[in-house]
């Protein structure tokens, strides 16, 4: 029974690859942890500007939880906190839909009742307790004395939910300050909590956090951008196969005469052209001197990129031209090794018509493997992708990713890896796939 | 090395690469000056030889003017002269790209040796970890250590080499694997050679051709990578003269009506990785014309 045996010998090759995307995003992500931890900078500086004073910049990390142990944040990071917090606040936490038109959530504890509630203290003495109704409106309930509980050290504290995604500890009689930097400047508050702990469910549950830059959370700001980068890799991609499988061919056919010396080296030289330069070209030629495109992507609030596909002419073309010599080379030689065969040339001499032998016997076996190639080339198309996105500020994926790297917003680097590979393994994945569906002798290894 | 002046790919790849490598040498007299080879900073006391002005001069009144006499392909948003510029800016990039793919060459290739000769689990655990790190993504690779590292020539070199170094490990392992299995390693592990001897000496020299085809066109990369990292504001610092970082400052005025800095730059670094790879074009082929 070899067909069981194959389905066998598959689903352990398809279990093997899927435990090691996971064993290497595990990998890359505490890599990518260990380097920013590293890295000189200082978060607090980034966001707040070089003016702070200690107490502020002491009071930021608090409020992020950036004052914590790195091996502490990753672990939130990786498999959440609100568990941990919810034993210490004595109720559930949930993330709730605050305002559906503004698609704001946030973090509530959740009384028996269903109730959503938070704390506060003006004074560092009498806890209120927030209760949302389900209209919205809150309703602030003064709590006795009695909710401070004495710690080992003899100190009275309280856990409670505070307003900014954050489990957060009272001290009774504190006259600790917070510092939060609103629209009017710097707000200092008193009877402020001691010590938080940043709420997050975690990458593992699905949550990749709340960017430290925009406060918002990284997911809702990814998604999105992650469908304009698709649609653009997309399009791109319908664009360059046909056009570039096609001129390998005819490349390949013809090789050394003049058409695939004039092929191969104008491949040559669109493939080696960084994207940046080949785009500024195209900018010039198109947009400024013809005038027939857009140069730059520039999209109004409310205006997706669907609206506007004129925007994409440029950025699709950077990005065709780049592919395109790489597709056409791969195809150029796979088909000049084809044709070299026993099987084609028993064919030449069997007198069968030269299309024929090109269409029927040449072609599926010569693009058996640009087919795998160019699946395995999507890093390299990764990378062109953050390129053009930046040129041509087209808000993307990759223009995601390099502005969290450059303001080192570490959740959203994370997540925006953790894509990228998946992406990247997946594709290889596939590419693995297709090429031993294609190639039956290939065994599952 | 007769055949490869009779390619005309080599050949047209050799001259536009030359061009930059005599402009990059001869911009000022940094040549004949051997304290100016350390330091950047010097040239600025040098006498002009293939560019007129120091690349940091500014000209009142000079700003983003259009190729002229004086300016031979006008200048920059700061008034600074864009042809001196680029012949300065030549420098570190065919100082820095070699170097780099050197560094991944001294890596990788010792990795990829000792996988190869060795084979079994030593061969099974490293080439896992590269071929973990040939998955990610090199763009994500530069992007995560030089934003964490900072922008400095240094960081970029390093960013290269370890982004470069797996490819030419699994390269250079499967020609050791090839090679190990030939008479002349089996005599040399007879005579009782230590490994080292065998891998370096007569592994290595025997996997030149296809390693330094692999290193021209990693040149090619390596300044392709190196002017990304320069236009997406992760080059060189200013006011280094990096190519990428022409562009990027240039592109911005491209929509007002001044497209020559961004232009410039463009072609600069388009001829030089196109040069690059079809010198290794041409290496390639003439290579398997000789097989």
């Amino acid at each position: 029974m070899p067909h069981a045996v194959d389905k066998i010998s598959m689903l352990a090759f398809l279990l093997r690859r899927v435990a090691l995307l996971m064993v290497t995003l595990f990998v890359v992500s505490a890599v990518i942890f260990a380097i920013s931890e590293l890295a000189p900078g200082n978060i607090a500086i980034n966001v707040l500007g070089n003016t702070i004073t200690p107490e502020q910049e002491a009071s930021f990390n608090a409020q992020h939880g950036l004052d914590q142990p790195a091996w502490d944040r990753y672990l939130r990071w990786m498999i959440g906190s609100d568990w941990q917090a919810a034993r210490l606040v004595g109720a559930r936490l949930d993330r709730i839909v605050e305002s559906a038109e503004l698609n704001r959530t946030g973090w509530w504890a959740i009384a028996d009742n269903g109730t959503p509630f938070r704390h506060r203290s003006d004074d560092g003495e009498t806890m209120l307790r927030l209760e949302r109704q389900p209209d919205g409106t809150i309703v602030e309930v003064p709590l006795g004395p009695e909710v401070w509980q004495t710690n080992a050290d003899g100190i009275d504290i309280f856990w409670g939910v505070d307003s900014g995604g954050r489990a957060a500890m009272w001290v009774r009689g504190s006259d600790q300050d917070s510092w939060v930097l609103t629209m009017a400047g710097w707000t200092s508050q008193a009877g402020a909590p001691r010590a938080y702990i940043p709420l997050q469910k975690g990458i593992l549950r699905g949550d990749p956090g709340v960017s430290i830059i925009t406060k918002r959370p990284v997911a809702e700001t990814l998604v999105p951008r992650l469908i304009n980068t698709l649609f653009l890799a997309g399009i791109a991609f319908l664009f360059i196969m046909p056009i570039a499988l096609a001129a390998g061919v005819i490349a390949g056919l013809n090789q050394g005469r003049p058409l695939d010396r004039v092929l191969s080296v104008s491949s040559l030289v669109a493939t080696s052209t960084p994207e940046f330069a080949s785009g500024i070209f195209l900018i010039l030629i198109f947009a400024v001197w013809l005038g027939w495109f857009p140069g730059a992507v520039v999209l109004p609030s409310g205006v997706s990129i669907f609206d506007r596909p004129q925007a994409l002419v440029l950025p699709v073309l950077t990005l065709t031209l780049i592919e395109f010599g790489y597709i056409l080379r791969v195809t150029r030689a796979s088909i000049v090794e084809v044709m070299q065969t026993n099987y084609i040339r028993t064919a030449i001499l069997k007198g069968l018509p030269y299309q024929r032998i090109v269409l029927r016997h040449a072609l599926r076996n010569a693009l058996l493997a640009p087919i795998t190639v160019i699946m395995l080339h999507v890093n390299w198309l990764i990378g062109g992708i953050v390129v053009v996105e930046a040129l041509f500020g087209f808000p993307g994926l990759g223009r995601f990713i390099l502005d969290a790297a450059l303001t080192k917003d570490v959740f959203a680097i994370e997540a925006a890896a953790m894509v990228l590979v998946m992406i990247a393994v997946t594709t290889q994945l596939l590419a693995d796939l297709i090429y031993v569906y294609l190639n039956p002798r290939i065994r599952f290894t | 090395m007769g055949v490869l002046l009779r390619s005309p790919i080599f050949m047209a790849g050799l001259l536009l690469v030359g061009f930059w490598v005599v402009v990059g040498i001869f911009a000022d007299d940094c040549v004949v000056r051997p304290n100016c080879w350390v330091g950047g900073a010097t040239s600025l006391q040098s006498t002009p030889w293939l560019a007129r002005y120091s690349p940091y001069e500014q000209f009142r009144g000079q700003i983003r003017k259009p190729p002229s006499m004086e300016h031979w392909l006008g200048t920059d948003s700061r008034g600074r002269d864009i042809w001196a510029r680029l012949a300065h800016g030549a420098r570190p990039i065919l100082t820095l790209a070699p170097l780099a793919v050197l560094l991944a060459l001294i890596v990788g290739g010792t990795l990829g040796l000792i996988a190869g000769y060795y084979g079994g689990l030593v061969d099974e655990v490293v080439m896992r970890i590269l071929d973990g790190m040939i998955a990610f993504p090199q763009i994500l690779i530069y992007l995560v250590i030089i934003a964490a590292l900072g922008a400095s020539a240094v960081n970029v070199v390093l960013a290269i080499t370890i982004a470069g170094a797996p490819g030419i490990a699994r390269l250079v392992r499967s020609l050791a694997l090839d090679i190990k299995t030939r008479d002349y390693i089996a005599a040399a592990e007879t005579r009782g050679d230590p490994p080292w001897y065998i891998m370096f000496v007569e592994i290595l020299p025997n996997a030149r051709g296809p390693i330094i085809v692999d290193a021209m066109l990693r040149v090619g990369y390596a300044v392709f990578a190196i002017g990304t990292l320069g236009f997406l504001g992760l080059g060189l610092p200013p006011p280094s003269p990096d190519w990428g970082s022409i562009v990027q400052v240039g592109r911005t005025a491209i929509q007002a009506g001044h497209p020559w800095e961004a232009l410039f730059g463009s072609l600069a670094i388009a001829m030089l990785v196109v040069g690059l790879n079809l010198i290794a074009d041409g290496l390639s082929e003439e290579l398997q014309r000789y097989r």
